[in-house]
């Protein structure tokens, strides 16, 4: 990735949040990330950077935005894994019946609800790395050779992985998402 | 509508106000705290199981070469992130290496081992590092930056790489 950085100032990471915390936390619920849990690890996304700041990637587009993705998850696969250990699992497991979904308590637009009750489901089929790789490549539009670097991984790795990903994703989507997106769509 | 449709229409959802206030009053005070000048703190050490005793005898007879990198690499310890190793080398290539954030404020080295074990057993069984040949067991290393490397092997592994044994798990 030919990047500006790697490195930014205290006051880049107070501008990137004003710019990109709001698709640091749809990241996360894109993820099937309960809200109040999303705002949070939203927030320590930031204090990471504020903190790795010397280490912080920028790409000559996209900014330190993709750097503070590809650290969400990391941050995510963590804390899934304390909650793997403590048995209360949330984005792998389906979700309970009467829990309320994701974006049902929290999401003001109809729009970004009925959107990410198609999306979260559908991801969530895909193997973790996958649905990383797809949130980076597909709903941010970062080139797969830099998605790789970023998450240190080979490019093939990537491009083949989102290849696979894709293929299943139309295929669900015509078969479930259309017919929910069709059904919840407010428009 | 197929799916391409529908993923390039997705839109950012605004992060609430309220969660914006916190985040804002979060960052000024960790900004606060990363600009004020460390305080000198005497280090405490966890070592687990025998490492303690093993660690005097080895420097009291003044072979420990491995046991003196540990000590060496503690005034430098960085507990911010970790990494996972898919050999018994330092080669930072893609393929050997993967760099993870330790979440929250791991207090050691050993914390910041002990959150990276299932990490990278992870990266082992997606087959981002080593062959699919299924997941080893791990052991810690104070690596010469001061961070917390995760290789497969045993207590005798860091030594072999000539680094300081953090812990082990099997």
């Amino acid at each position: 990735m030919d990047r500006v950085g790697p490195g930014v100032t205290r006051d880049e990471i107070e501008a990137a949040y004003e710019r990109c915390s709001g698709a640091v936390y749809t990241h996360l619920l894109q993820r099937g990330v309960p809200d109040s849990d999303a705002q949070d690890l939203t927030g320590e996304v930031f204090v990471i950077a504020l903190r790795r700041r010397d280490t912080v990637q920028v790409h000559p587009t996209a900014g330190p935005l993709p750097w503070l993705l590809v650290t969400a998850n990391n941050l995510l696969r963590e804390r899934r894994r304390k909650l793997w250990r403590s048995g209360k699992a949330y984005g792998r497991l389906p979700s309970p019946p009467d829990e309320p979904d994701i974006a049902e308590a929290v999401v003001a637009r109809e729009q970004d609800r009925w959107q990410l009750a198609v999306l979260v489901p559908l991801l969530r089929r895909l193997p973790e790395l996958d649905q990383e790789i797809v949130q980076l490549c597909v709903l941010r539009g970062l080139a797969p050779g830099d998605v790789a670097d970023l998450m240190g991984l080979p490019a093939g790795t990537v491009r083949s992985r989102l290849s696979r990903a894709l293929t299943k994703l139309r295929t669900w989507y015509a078969a479930d998402g259309r017919t929910a997106s069709t059904e919840q769509d407010p428009r | 509508m197929t799916f391409d449709d529908f993923a390039t229409e997705f839109r950012d959802v605004p992060l609430p106000a309220a969660a914006q206030e916190r985040h804002r009053t979060l960052l000024r005070e960790a900004a606060r705290q990363d600009a004020a000048p460390a305080a000198p703190t005497r280090r405490r050490r966890r070592l687990p199981g025998l490492l303690p005793g093993l660690a005097v005898a080895v420097l009291l007879i003044g072979g420990g070469t491995a046991t003196a990198t540990y000590f060496l690499s503690a005034s430098a310890e960085r507990t911010d992130t970790a990494f996972c190793f898919g050999s018994l080398s330092l080669d930072e290539s893609v393929g050997n290496r993967v760099e993870f954030a330790v979440e929250g404020t791991a207090r050691s080295l050993g914390d910041a081992a002990a959150a990276g074990f299932d990490i990278c057993a992870r990266y082992w069984a997606d087959g981002t590092l080593g062959s699919r040949t299924g997941v080893p067991d791990f052991v810690a290393c104070v690596l010469p930056s001061g961070h917390a490397g995760i290789f497969p092997g045993d207590l005798g592994t860091c030594s072999a790489l000539d680094l300081g044994t953090l812990e082990s798990a099997e």
